[in-house]
């Protein structure tokens, strides 16, 4: 994880090709270099961090409640979980890079986390479940 | 905002691509490698080439294995017996050693086990060949890399597939026309031909490439992702429930040796058991565990060439009493099923020659695709540097890592990987650790070719790592000939197969990499008459060109 922060501000000097929410921006903010390099930093840490978290707890969602709704047998519900997980995780790289600014990328995973967060505290009395 | 998504998925496609580019050239290599390894062990073992095993039904390979095992490893804890195959015609057994006595210095994995190729027939072990880690390296190279704790290596490769599989997604975000593309070529137009030499390998292959770096992911989902199985299963008995109710008949750790000795059951019955329950498919894996223990268990795994699922049915008997414990697999769970056959679509076990051929051809398409991005990268950075450069300044320090990467692992590992070869072939037979001492050269190799282009990033220095290569591996037959009993000339008239098919193959590898030398040096031509004709000061354009 660190290592690819590292990476990244290494190659920060280049990142100035980013998309044009950026380049709408009055031309101050464009300049503000450190600010810009932040919001990648921002949205590096969203997408790796964020976005595991997301699909973490999707997976762990679907196995829970796969059963408890459809009655699907515990263990295909945890291979569905977790076979979809891995697409649940790109695309939610995909919507933080895609959101016009970091903080929306952040608050974004945030709501995507809530159903599943909820519905594993329902499900699983004992609390959050294994994410 | 349309046209805003698809820009920052091209920016991500760029940063995603390139950062772990150079990891994905290796595992993509070592990978399309790894669909022929036991055809490239077999290379690496000469003294096989003129063995040819006699074939014998399944219930005499059997009862021979059992009967070498019995004669040399009767008090492992573990016997392994792979039965004879169309691609592997001898049985290989593998057998662990006992554990080394409480106190003693710990065992490094590869020192556990004992492996032997048996003739089916005779039982006899087929001449002893030398020690080499073959095709092994690259499949183990492939996830676990090399010099590092396995799990570390896992990590690393999965995070870097992660990163591939978001980069193929904004990717095909990126190509809005990803039909037209397709056919799109427009050579020696520079940026713009890597990029349609990026499109046509990548769109090529599409499939391909979302298909195997997803399943490449789910390989080692639980590993990645084991939250899963902890949130179903907290109050279920733990992840380990839900390993032995997922993969039944899959696990061990529920047989314990008893320590009182029993003779074991005859083996062969078992076989022809198992192979009736499964309507006369051939049966692929025995596995004895603590073979002549009163507790020992015989697991028989169906063949698994026969279907597209990685996980095969199995049976499995008493060791003792030759009676039948319980069958597994027979019939497949939907979601289990589904991940079986990813994981049997990622590793190709199944595949036919001409299928495997395809895989092995996307695989390069693969290659090529990562090389010809990370290539794209340094294209356009340094127009960003056309006019520093133009005005007598440097490129910055960014491209000039990037240039001296790119050049380190696109051309250095295939240099690289040929000198593999060549030391499996040039090393004395008698040098300790042999398997090893192949592999160093192989990091020896790759590592000079990092260095050197790192140190000098040149058209001059792709050429010569790319000549280089392409040397090796067009020499490669002949290195066969000197050093093996199968010439091209013998295995193309009379077999064995795999061997005539590895030399051919290293040929057209190896013209392959001599067509892009020779690129590179039109290239560098041109650069050196436009430098000639232009008033620049000498020495500007030959590193402000490499690329």
């Amino acid at each position: 994880m660190s290592m690819i922060l590292i990476w990244i501000g290494f190659f920060s000097p280049f990142f100035h090709e980013f998309p044009n929410d950026f380049a709408r921006r009055p031309a101050h903010v464009v300049s503000a270099s450190f600010r810009y390099r932040l919001g990648v930093a921002s949205r590096a840490a969203a997408a790796i961090a964020g976005g595991y978290g997301v699909a973490a707890l999707f997976a762990a969602a679907l196995a829970v409640c796969l059963p408890a709704a459809f009655g699907m047998a515990r263990s295909e519900a945890v291979m569905t979980g977790t076979l979809a997980s891995f697409i649940v995780f790109a695309l939610a790289v995909m919507w933080v890079f895609a959101a016009r600014t970091a903080w929306r990328a952040w608050s974004g995973l945030a709501v995507a986390a809530v159903p599943p967060g909820l519905l594993l505290l329902l499900l699983t009395r004992s609390g959050g479940g294994g994410a | 905002m349309k046209e805003g998504f698809r820009q920052s998925m091209a920016w991500l496609h760029t940063w995603s691509g390139l950062l772990v580019g150079w990891v994905l050239f290796m595992v993509f290599a070592a990978g399309t490698a790894s669909y022929f390894k036991d055809e490239i062990t077999f290379w690496m073992k000469p003294e096989l080439h003129a063995v040819s095993p006699t074939a014998a039904p399944q219930a005499k390979a059997t009862e021979t294995a059992v009967a070498f095992l019995q004669q040399h490893s009767p008090d492992a804890p573990r016997w392994f017996i792979t039965l004879p195959t169309e691609r592997e015609p001898s049985t290989s057994v593998l057998y662990l050693k006992p554990p080394p006595p409480a106190g003693a210095a710990p065992v490094e994995r590869r020192r556990r086990f004992d492996v032997a190729l048996l003739d089916p027939a005779t039982g006899q072990a087929v001449t002893a060949p030398r020690e080499t880690r073959g095709g092994e390296f690259f499949y183990r190279l492939h996830f676990d890399l090399h010099y590092m704790p396995a799990i570390w290596a896992r990590w690393i490769v999965g995070f870097c597939a992660m990163f591939m599989l978001v980069a193929i997604f904004s990717g095909i975000v990126t190509h809005r026309r990803i039909f037209k593309d397709f056919f799109t070529f427009r050579p020696k137009k520079g940026q713009r031909s890597w990029l349609d030499a990026h499109n046509v390998t990548a769109v090529l292959a599409l499939p391909y490439h979302a298909m195997i770096t997803y399943t490449g992911l789910v390989t080692l989902m639980f590993m990645y992702m084991p939250w899963a199985p902890q949130a179903a299963y907290k109050d279920h008995g733990g992840t380990e429930a839900f390993f032995a109710e997922a993969f039944p008949g899959g696990g061990r750790t529920q047989f314990k040796a008893s320590g009182t000795r029993a003779p074991l059951a005859p083996i062969a019955p078992m076989v022809a058991a198992a192979s009736s329950h499964w309507n006369g498919a051939p049966v692929g894996r025995i596995t004895v565990h603590f073979p002549n223990d009163a507790n020992a268990v015989v697991s028989i795994a169906r063949a698994g060439t026969q279907r597209l699922s990685y996980d095969q049915p199995s049976m499995q008997f008493n060791g003792v009493t030759g009676a039948q414990i319980g069958t597994f697999g027979d019939v497949p769970k939907a979601a289990a099923e589904t991940r079986g056959v990813l994981y049997g679509l990622h590793i190709g076990r199944f595949a036919d020659p001409l299928l495997r051929g395809l895989f092995f051809l996307s695989g390069l398409a693969g290659c090529l695709m990562v090389a010809t991005g990370l290539l794209l990268w340094a294209v356009k950075e340094r127009q960003k540097f056309a006019k520093t450069l133009k005005q007598g300044g440097r490129i910055g320090f960014g491209l000039r890592l990037v240039d001296g990467l790119n050049l380190g692992a696109i051309a250095g590992l295939p240099m690289a990987m040929a000198a593999f070869f060549w030391a499996n072939r040039l090393l004395p037979l008698d040098v300790a650790d042999r398997g090893e001492a192949e592999i160093r050269w192989f990091f020896i190799v790759w590592g000079a070719g990092a260095v050197l282009g790192l140190l000098r990033p040149t058209l001059r220095m792709w050429q010569a790592q790319l000549a280089l290569g392409a040397l090796l591996f067009v020499l490669l037959p002949v290195l066969n000939a000197f050093t093996g009993p199968a010439p091209l000339t013998v295995s193309l008239r009379s077999g064995p197969n795999a061997v005539a098919g590895f030399d051919l193959v290293v040929i057209a590898l190896g013209l392959g990499l001599a067509g892009a030398a020779w690129l590179v040096e039109r290239k560098r031509r041109k650069a050196i008459s436009k430098q000639a004709a232009a008033t620049t000061p000498p020495g500007l354009a030959a590193s402000g060109q490499g690329s």
